[in-house]
């Protein structure tokens, strides 16, 4: 690993070491007491040994963050962060690591006191995005105050991890029944366990049960078989995300974001319920499908919705929902 | 050992390397000390619950506070500041080390304990000092890293750490500071390794750091020797007290650096001399007493006396080519008295610290001494010269009896003197002419007829030169060099009594010769005319210590005071001018080194490097040893899976039995083990290992299969009966062993 550039600080009590140094350092030159230049020379060499030993405990880290598959706003979530220590025999004691999210450390650290030579360790801690979107870790940064907390030496290590927090999900209290028109109820859609409707490529997510094992075999790649759902219905949920003219911008966003998370909590509701649920809007749109991959595809859809022009028509959209399809709109949020 | 305690150990001992240079400075009386250590001792035990800290704290106040008063009326009343602030130093540790609970209690600890070990260096400055030092930083390294880890550990949030992907656990503080896993041996012979390193970087910062001191406070202060016999006057009979002391009172260095040796005659340090006798004591007569001439110094050279038959030694330049050169390291005498060997011609101090006072002014004494002007109680350097050469002894035959009145009191005798000494010097020099020819009888006569002994018994009211002569007939130098003195006298020989030191011990391990308290002594001089005064010595040669001495524990003391000398010379008294004479050597060696021819061919370039050579071969031999105990240690840790080897189960131990026993026929390749070589691979399962034979159609398979059955079962099988199956394990393993026995028989037949 390149050598990172090295930031040091004093703590409160290498300041007062300092201070008694140079307090030492006058009074040696002052007496002319040899054994005083031998406490003086031992103090140096301590200052000089701590910078040493830090840089020892800081050389060849390497440092992989682990966020957990999902991420929803406003909800605690771990992400791990794993310590590898690549000198060999040298262990690296008393170490602090904190991630840096825009250029400033999160909150909550993670302290490794001995990760031994060659070895990997693992840590976490908790966070919470106060919004959906996309977050940018971009750099970890390593603190050690090791040997004698005189000075806190640190160094910064470029760890690229993109994180999506989804929208805030919540379990549904009233969830809407299904209206003629809104949801569009018929049989022989893409479900779970029915019958065997279609094959398609396999996609991350995907039930391993559900690879057609003899067809994957013979045409080279993976293959899964669609069922039919027996008991599903299908649901498009249209989130009308045009903005609200007329309201002041914290309540105008207040009420775009309650909109999206209760796509997403329809959304997740339905799917749950087995249904085969698709997503529209003025600028995504998702084609409507099952399982929990199409969760994930929804709610990173709705993760990174924007709101565009208005509902008067501004901005680029030409306003019209279609129908049957189940409306969520700002202007349904509680006010 | 536990993480809690390795730390509580570190820091005791650091504690105490601190502690220890204080006591061993003289910083605490002993009882105090013993009251010290004691309640140090205390104090580890005071832990809760046995101890609760918030019961004791007002007690601990109250005490600091009514200690603190003691002390200040101490220094009012003429205590020493110094003292007082260690003494008070010392309380605040002890207390704090009754209501340690937290790091922070712990470092305040070790802030008190670096304290005292500065105060300390104004106390003493000698070798306990450097031993307690180095102690102090080795055991200060592992204590301020461990309190760091554990101040750490206390203040962060602790993580149980576990394999990768799964999450992490938080566990308690205290769990933690009791893991046996955080450091170990590994961990504090590292450090220690750092501390040397870290001694070693001291050493050049302390080298290199330039000495500029404008000592405006007083420099390190060291106890004054008690000097016996070196004061305005001195009684005989003080002698015996110091002939067994050991302490060194100089050390010199003879001859040019670089040709350091022992010159083949009796060297005498000459220090105090004196010319009046009264009933036991010498002293300085009316005419002499408190006079010391001051003394111009000439190109950096104090002369001070004339030299008998060579009083063209006066220019600096011949003084030191001719004389002998004894680099001087006094210790602190209470005394003024400046030595040299006999006759000395000059001194010389070295340049003179900035902003510091020379430690003396070397004055002319009335007597031929050396007198030192503004002395204090600190440790002299000085360079003397001397002439050793004796005069001939023709010339002095040829002497006649001086007559003169101006040296009349070197004639002078007490008035009670007994009739009988004047008889018995008469008697003795009867029909000796010459003053020579009377000294020559009289110091025979004495050395012959009197015993040397240090075990005196004085009857008080007699005088003590007639005793000796006449009663006792025996004593030490002293009182032959009084009686020498007093007889000469008698018959009209001009003499004076001189204190010193005769010879002293070299040390082969610092090729100097070091002058103890023991190796103190008196000699008469006697003055003869156009001669000057010359040294006799009446004690017999027992009496007279010898320069070298051998046995063991003489060699360690040797060697104890070699590094003392070291650390004085290169430590305690390093100045801008040994800092200057060390740069300029290290500039020379480099460009000698530079200059130095190309050393022609292998042998040529370690013959060049003679000291390189033999220092890499030492290293890699040592490297060599480390590295095959460390694979030694590493194997037998792997022999137990790094634990401490745990009893074999029987059963275990039959079947390994029967792996050893078919592993010697059995037709399935040979993989070696750590127990002992068998045919079983390092992956299989016992039951494998049986499957394997079975299809390999082994002649000694249905037997393993069936010892490998009941060895799963004695080992695993919880309702199985084990004594049963061990029974049937044994019984399969002997016929096995029989089978085997039978098949190897007839293998040999055919």
């Amino acid at each position: 690993m390149r050598w990172q550039r090295r930031r040091l600080r004093f703590t409160r009590q290498g300041k007062y070491f300092v201070a008694l140094t140079f307090g030492i350092g006058f009074a040696a030159i002052n007496t002319g007491n040899n054994l005083l230049h031998l406490v003086l020379g031992t103090m140096l060499a301590l200052i000089v040994g701590s910078g040493i030993l830090s840089e020892l405990t800081l050389r060849r880290l390497r440092v992989e963050r682990r966020p957990p598959e999902r991420i929803f706003a406003n909800r605690p979530f771990l992400v791990g962060l794993l310590l590898e220590n690549g000198k060999a025999r040298i262990p690296s004691l008393s170490l602090e690591v904190e991630d840096v999210l825009a250029g400033q450390p999160l909150e909550r650290k993670c302290y490794f006191l001995k990760v031994p030579g060659g070895a990997t360790q693992t840590a976490s801690y908790r966070h919470v995005f106060a919004a959906r979107g996309v977050y940018k870790l971009s750099e970890v940064r390593l603190k050690t105050r090791f040997p004698f907390a005189l000075f806190e030496k640190s160094c910064v290590l470029a760890v690229d991890t993109e994180l999506l927090a989804f929208p805030e999900v919540h379990p549904l209290t009233n969830p809407p029944a299904h209206r003629p028109g809104e949801g569009d109820e018929r049989h022989g859609r893409a479900g779970r366990r029915g019958e065997m409707r279609d094959l398609r490529d396999y996609r991350d997510g995907d039930d391993p049960r559900d690879v057609f094992w003899r067809k994957s075999a013979r045409v080279g790649r993976l293959l899964v078989r669609e069922y039919d759902d027996p008991r599903g219905h299908e649901l498009t949920i249209f989130l009308d995300n045009r903005r609200l003219p007329g309201l002041a911008q914290a309540e105008r966003r207040r009420r775009e974001e309650e909109a999206v998370s209760r796509a997403a909590s329809l959304a997740a509701h339905e799917i749950d319920r087995g249904c085969t649920v698709g997503l529209a809007s003025h600028s995504v749109h998702v084609a409507p499908a099952g399982g929990a991959l199409q969760l994930d595809r929804i709610l990173r859809a709705l993760a990174l919705i924007e709101f565009v022009g208005s509902v008067h028509g501004d901005g680029g959209t030409n306003g019209a929902i279609p129908a049957g399809h189940l409306v969520v709109s700002p202007q349904d949020a509680q006010s | 050992m536990p993480f809690s305690l390795t730390h509580k150990v570190c820091s005791y001992l650091m504690v105490l390397a601190a502690l220890a240079s204080v006591v061993l400075s003289g910083g605490l009386p002993l009882v105090a000390t013993l009251l010290v250590f004691g309640s140090i001792a205390l104090s580890w035990f005071a832990e809760p619950p046995r101890y609760r800290v918030e019961r004791y704290t007002m007690a601990w106040n109250i005490a600091a506070l009514l200690f603190l008063a003691y002390l200040i009326v101490r220094v009012v009343q003429g205590g020493e500041v110094i003292l007082a602030g260690l003494s008070f130093l010392v309380f605040v540790l002890i207390n704090k080390l009754f209501s340690r609970r937290t790091s922070r209690d712990y470092q305040q600890a070790y802030v008190i304990s670096f304290l005292m070990l500065v105060a300390a260096t104004t106390l003493d400055t000698g070798l306990a000092y450097a031993v307690c030092f180095a102690l102090y930083v080795i055991f200060a390294v592992w204590s301020l890293t461990l309190f760091h880890l554990r101040r750490e550990m206390e203040e962060n949030y602790l993580l149980k750490h576990s394999g990768a992907g799964e999450q992490s656990e938080k566990v308690e503080v205290e769990r933690i500071l009791h893991s046996r896993r955080i450091v170990g041996a590994g961990f504090l012979a590292g450090t220690s390794v750092l501390s040397l390193a870290m001694l070693l970087a001291a050493a050049l910062v302390f080298a290199l750091f330039p000495r500029i001191g404008f000592g405006l406070f007083a420099g390190p202060k060291r106890p004054g020797i008690a000097a016996v016999g070196f004061s305005d006057q001195v009684q005989l009979g003080h002698h015996g007290a110091i002939r067994d002391d050991q302490r060194v009172v100089m050390r010199v260095e003879l001859g040019a650096p670089g040709k350091r040796e022992l010159p083949p005659v009796t060297l005498r340090w000459r220090g105090s001399a004196f010319d009046r006798y009264d009933r036991g004591t010498w002293r300085h007569s009316a005419e002499v007493a408190g006079r010391a001439t001051v003394v111009t110094p000439r190109e950096g050279l104090y002369v001070l006396n004339r030299v008998a038959g060579a009083s063209d030694l006066l220019a600096p330049q011949s003084i030191r080519a001719e004389t002998l050169r004894q680099q001087i390291y006094l210790e602190p005498l209470e005394s003024s008295v400046v030595f040299a060997a006999d006759r000395p011609v000059a001194v010389e101090l070295p340049p003179r610290k900035i902003g510091r006072q020379q430690p003396f002014v070397p004055r002319r004494g009335p007597l031929g001494e050396i007198r030192a002007a503004n002395r204090r109680t600190v440790g002299a350097h000085y360079v003397a010269y001397s002439k050793l050469v004796a005069p001939e002894q023709d010339r002095l035959r040829a002497a006649r009896p001086l007559v003169s009145k101006r040296f009349a009191r070197y004639l002078q005798l007490p008035p009670d003197l007994p009739a009988r000494v004047r008889e018995l010097a008469f008697e003795i020099t009867r029909g000796k002419e010459s003053p020579y020819e009377k000294v020559l009888a009289l110091e025979s006569y004495l050395q012959r007829n009197y015993t040397y002994t240090l075990e005196l018994t004085h009857e008080s009211g007699r005088e003590p030169v007639d005793e000796f002569l006449f009663e006792t007939r025996r004593g030490h130098c002293e009182y032959f060099a009084s009686a020498l003195a007093l007889l000469l006298r008698v018959v009209g020989v001009h003499t004076r009594h001189v204190n010193g030191f005769v010879n002293g011990q070299w040390n082969e391990y610092g090729q100097y010769l070091a002058v103890r308290q023991a190796d103190a002594h008196a000699w008469t001089e006697v003055l003869f005319p156009r001669v000057g005064w010359v040294a006799f010595d009446a004690t017999p040669p027992q009496g007279v210590p010898a320069a070298r001495a051998g046995g063991l524990l003489q060699r360690v003391n040797q060697l104890l005071d070699a590094l003392r000398m070291r650390w004085f010379t290169y430590v305690v008294e390093y100045d801008l001018s040994k800092q200057i004479a060390l740069v300029e050597r290290a500039r020379l060696a480099l460009r000698g080194r530079n200059r130095a021819q190309p050393a022609v061919g292998v042998k040529g370039w370690i013959a060049a490097h003679r000291r390189l050579v033999y220092g890499l071969g030492g290293l890699a031999v040592v490297v060599t040893l480390l590295v095959l105990l460390r694979r030694r240690l590493r194997r037998a840790a792997s022999s137990t899976g790094g634990q401490v080897r745990a009893p074999v189960h029987p059963a275990t131990r039959l079947y390994l039995k029967m792996l050893r026993t078919v592993d010697k026929t059995s037709s399935v390749p040979l993989v070696s083990r750590g127990l002992g070589a068998c045919n079983r691979l390092d992956h299989q399962t016992p039951a494998e290992f049986a499957r394997q034979l079975l299809a390999s159609r082994d002649p000694s398979a249905t037997l393993v299969a069936s010892i490998t059955q009941h060895y799963y079962a004695a080992r695993f099988d919880p309702a199985a009966d084990v004594a049963s199956n061990l029974a049937e394990m044994a019984a399969q393993l002997s016929a096995l062993r029989r089978a085997l026995r039978l098949k190897r028989g007839m293998s040999n037949m055919g």
